[in-house]
């Protein structure tokens, strides 16, 4: 495995500089954002700063999962490649997989950069809130690939090749909107609220907000209604997140890339 | 052994509904909505009951014209598609069912595969992908790379990207995925595409060679015949996903040895003549010299009794200088067959 993705890895790098356009307008796009950050720090407080940047860096690459596999399936089947690596001795799954997982080595690089950000903030987190934090990370990235992989098989089940399908964009629109990733959830309307308890993003900010910046006060709809540890509601809420999208995620794809093969969708 | 036994597949399509007349431009863009909205489903049967037998050292062709299903064969045996019924096996693997158990055993490089390369990497990387994906380690992976290119006359292009290769050079770096792994089953959809007469010959000398001495499967689709001719044991004819004609190349040539070929270089001076004579015969091959006026024509008849009428005939609207009379090479057959289904 850690063979097959170093290979995927060290062609993504291979591209990445090869199309150098792209790459510098990747870094610039880093060095705005990191920017804004410290603006934020030094224009309004540190702790809004961290506010906002512990949730950005988390959905960098929860924004990955969920667009990833989609987008791997969408170049491949443009370029022909889906051909060649359903012929190579790879599960189709594992080929989606790793190919993806090189993605995320441009979101290690952001991670990179944003780090020395947060370490100038100053945030007290405690061995619980970091253990919290990357709890609330894997589950919440394992939503997230369970989502993207119903997105990409929506490729083939609703025939939607140009770039764009309905699944990641409800996804990604909702977790800007009401996942509570630039303000509090609770200075949203009610009704926008509840539609927040769909996204597993939500918990994972909440939870690894409440671990780094010792939030104690009630933010989901739910924290009102069930009267027990914010945290351990939370990770409950995240665990069940996780469980349903990868199995819902996994089902969908096995049964898009079935229906492809029968109906001679995989080639161009 | 491959044998593959009734396979069926059958593509949907949507018929759009077009309509020829729109009263004005106002009322287009409602045409156009009723055009998305009603879709007819139609049913294309891409293959009807395909079977046939290869046996290891075996090269068989799949022949036929555009659209005749070639491709999906060749696709459903690779696994990547899926047949509606029927069955595949592959020494005692199903692969329409236990596919993944012997997917490293089986090569499919389909018509244009270089497209699927990365243009902007180096023809060395490319491969490199590929032999580390195979699950090749560093130096054997690194060795495998070489020999490929060397084999396919690579070597001084490893650093090139494909985009700055001519087509023929970037069908051979699609070939030399050939020799990365040792797969049991070759499947080459029109491999000698794009590529010039020196390193086809070579081509073709490689691939007898992987069937005969290596005692690999060879399952090739092509347009070119004389390829076929060359390489093939056995060839299977399809047309519109039915097959036509399999067996033994040297069968269906029997089966067809009533067929002359007359070959004859006229000169006429009366071209409508030789409109009505086209009418009359089964011309495979025609082609005239306007300078001289020479008209070098190909005749398929039905038995050599033939012969000696067309020549009179021909002799009493021009002047005939050469003639031979042979047998049909497979090309020929090939032309009196789809010409007479």
């Amino acid at each position: 495995m850690f063979r097959e993705i170093s290979a995927f890895v060290f062609m993504e790098f291979k591209r990445a500089f090869a199309y150098k356009v792209g790459t510098l307008q990747f870094i610039c796009e880093l060095a705005v954002r990191a920017l804004i950050v410290v603006l934020m720090s030094t224009l309004w407080s540190k702790w809004y700063a961290l506010y906002i940047l512990l949730p950005m860096i988390l959905s960098i690459f929860f924004s990955r999962a969920l667009t990833g596999f989609y987008r791997v399936i969408y170049r491949d089947y443009w370029t022909g490649r889906i051909e060649l690596f359903l012929n190579l001795p790879l599960k189709t799954l594992s080929y989606i997989f790793y190919k993806s997982t090189a993605s995320y080595v441009w979101a290690v690089i952001q991670l990179l950069v944003y780090l020395p950000i947060l370490l100038y903030l100053g945030p007290q987190v405690s061995i619980k809130g970091f253990l919290l934090t990357i709890l609330a990370f894997f589950l919440c990235l394992l939503a997230c690939i369970g989502i993207g992989l119903i997105s990409a098989s929506m490729f083939f089940l609703l025939r939607a090749k140009g770039g764009g399908e309905p699944i990641s964009y409800i996804f990604s629109l909702l977790t800007e909107l009401v996942s509570g990733l630039y303000y509090p959830l609770t200075i949203l309307p009610y009704p926008l609220q509840l539609v927040s308890m769909l996204l597993p993003q939500t918990y994972a900010f909440d939870l690894i907000r409440r671990a780094w910046l010792n939030l104690n006060s009630p933010t989901i709809p739910l924290h009102r209604i069930f009267h027990i540890d914010y945290i351990i509601e939370d990770i409950i809420l995240l665990l069940i997140h996780s469980a349903i999208w990868t199995i819902l995620g996994l089902h969908c794809f096995r049964r898009s890339i079935d229906y492809a093969r029968k109906y001679g969708l995989p080639v161009r | 052994m491959l044998v593959v036994k009734n396979l069926t597949k059958k593509y949907v399509i949507y018929e759009g509904f077009y309509p020829e007349y729109a009263p004005n431009q106002y009322f287009s863009w409602i045409v156009n909505i009723m055009a998305l909205t009603k879709r007819k489903k139609k049913f294309i049967e891409a293959l009807c009951n395909v079977s046939f037998k290869c046996r290891r050292g075996e090269i068989l062709g799949i022949v036929g014209p555009n659209g005749s299903g070639k491709s999906t064969l060749l696709r459903c045996i690779a696994g990547i598609l899926r047949p509606d019924s029927g069955e595949i096996f592959l020494e005692e693997f199903d692969l329409i069912n236990d596919f993944d158990k012997i997917k490293g055993k089986i090569v499919y490089i389909s018509a244009l595969q270089w497209r699927s390369y990365e243009w902007e990497l180096s023809c060395y990387d490319n491969l490199m992908f590929l032999a580390k994906l195979m699950g090749f380690k560093g130096n054997e992976a690194q060795e495998k790379v070489l020999n490929a290119l060397k084999n396919f006359e690579l070597i001084k292009y490893k650093d090139y990207p494909p985009r700055k290769l001519s087509t023929g050079l970037r069908q051979r770096l699609a070939l030399a995925r050939l020799t990365l792994s040792d797969p049991l089953l070759l499947l080459l959809d029109e491999p000698t595409l794009g590529l010039d007469m020196v390193s086809a010959n070579s081509f073709r000398k490689y691939i007898k060679n992987l069937a005969k001495a290596e005692n690999k499967i060879i399952v090739l689709a092509s347009h070119n015949l004389k390829e076929i001719e060359l390489l093939c044991d056995k060839v299977l004819f399809l047309k519109k996903g039915k097959p036509i004609y399999y067996g033994e190349l040297k069968d269906i040539k029997k089966l067809f040895k009533n067929i002359t070929v007359l070959e004859v270089d006229l000169k006429v001076d009366n071209y409508s003549k030789l409109i009505e004579l086209k009418d009359k015969l089964e011309i495979y091959y025609d082609f005239n010299h306007l300078n001289t006026g020479i008209c070098n024509l190909k005749i398929l008849l039905k038995n050599k009794h033939q012969v000696n009428n067309v020549l009179e005939y021909l002799n009493k609207i021009g002047e005939v200088f050469y003639q031979v009379v042979r047998g049909p090479s497979l090309e020929e057959v090939y032309y009196h067959v789809y010409r007479e289904i």
